[in-house]
């Protein structure tokens, strides 16, 4: 099996409810170390792997990040402050009138115009801090009820997370308003 | 169903020929059968049939579990086997009847 194959289906085993895996883990295991196939042995342990959960009763839990809800707030944090603070910082300068801080935000957004990976970074960044910080509330699981496969969706409120991803909303929200006026409402003579 | 989409009918005629673990029964039916198993799918039929006592697992070597067919097992694939060797003998009779 190649390398990417081996981790693919290593994380697809994990995919797996945990009574199955303690039952044929180090079996399937062993399979994958001695199998010379790839990248669909992977897709066919995930597909497998949902199945158990649906047929076998115990809820399959798609949570990627519900028990570091810290690191992903401090990591969207960390994502979202150069934009926010341009935002911010252009606001004060333009729409509140402060010359001073407009001349300097001014020079930074012209370095940031020449600079097209930057500036693309700065334009995305809200998004990606606003998917980094809600995605610990997010708790998935697929289930069977009344003999059917059903997604039931479970979200919880942590002050940290939310605000981030509000603000990151906000921001996110300026940048478009800042877009639209500055290239279609102004666009004419 | 053909047998080539049926995994547990291909898991138990492997394992007719004696214990087998998983990475045999794949190279087996792939053998005999020309079928490539998945590994999602060789231990999901391995697991059905354990379930319903058509095959019994062995004590483990390793990482690795044989597994062996129970006299239900066995039974069980003769009575499919029947079945399918039916469907043949009345399908090739009928294709010999409209040639």
């Amino acid at each position: 099996m190649s390398r990417l194959g081996r981790i693919a289906a290593r994380l697809a085993i994990r995919a797996y409810p945990a009574a199955w895996r303690r039952r044929y883990g180090a079996e399937i295991h062993d399979l994958i170390d001695e199998s010379d196939s790839s990248l669909p042995d992977a897709a066919d342990l995930a597909r497998a792997a949902v199945r158990e959960h649906v047929a076998g009763g115990e809820p399959m839990r798609i949570a990627p990040a519900y028990r570091h809800p810290v690191p992903f707030a401090i990591a969207a944090a960390a994502i979202l402050a150069p934009t926010l603070a341009m935002v911010a910082l252009s606001l004060i300068g333009h729409e509140l009138g402060v010359a001073a801080v407009g001349t300097v935000v001014d020079g930074w957004l012209r370095w940031v115009d020449r600079v097209r990976p930057v500036d693309l970074a700065l334009v995305i960044a809200p998004l990606v801090a606003f998917m980094l910080a809600v995605l610990p509330l997010l708790d998935l699981r697929v289930e069977r009820m009344d003999g059917a496969p059903a997604v039931a969706v479970r979200l919880r409120a942590l002050t940290a997370n939310l605000l981030i991803g509000a603000l990151a909303l906000l921001v996110g929200a300026a940048l478009v308003w800042h877009i639209l006026v500055e290239s279609v409402l102004r666009v004419g003579p | 169903m053909a047998v080539g989409n049926d995994p547990n009918l291909l898991v138990l005629v492997s394992l007719a020929a004696g214990p087998r673990h998983g990475h045999a029964i794949l190279l087996d039916v792939r053998e005999y059968a020309g079928v490539r198993l998945g590994p999602g799918t060789l231990y999901g039929a391995i697991a059905r049939l354990e379930v319903d006592g058509l095959i019994a697992p062995m004590p483990p070597e390793g990482r690795r579990r044989p597994y062996r067919l129970t006299a239900h097992g066995r039974a069980e694939l003769q009575r499919r086997l029947g079945g399918l060797q039916a469907a043949v003998r009345t399908g090739l009779r009928r294709l010999e009847g409209t040639a």
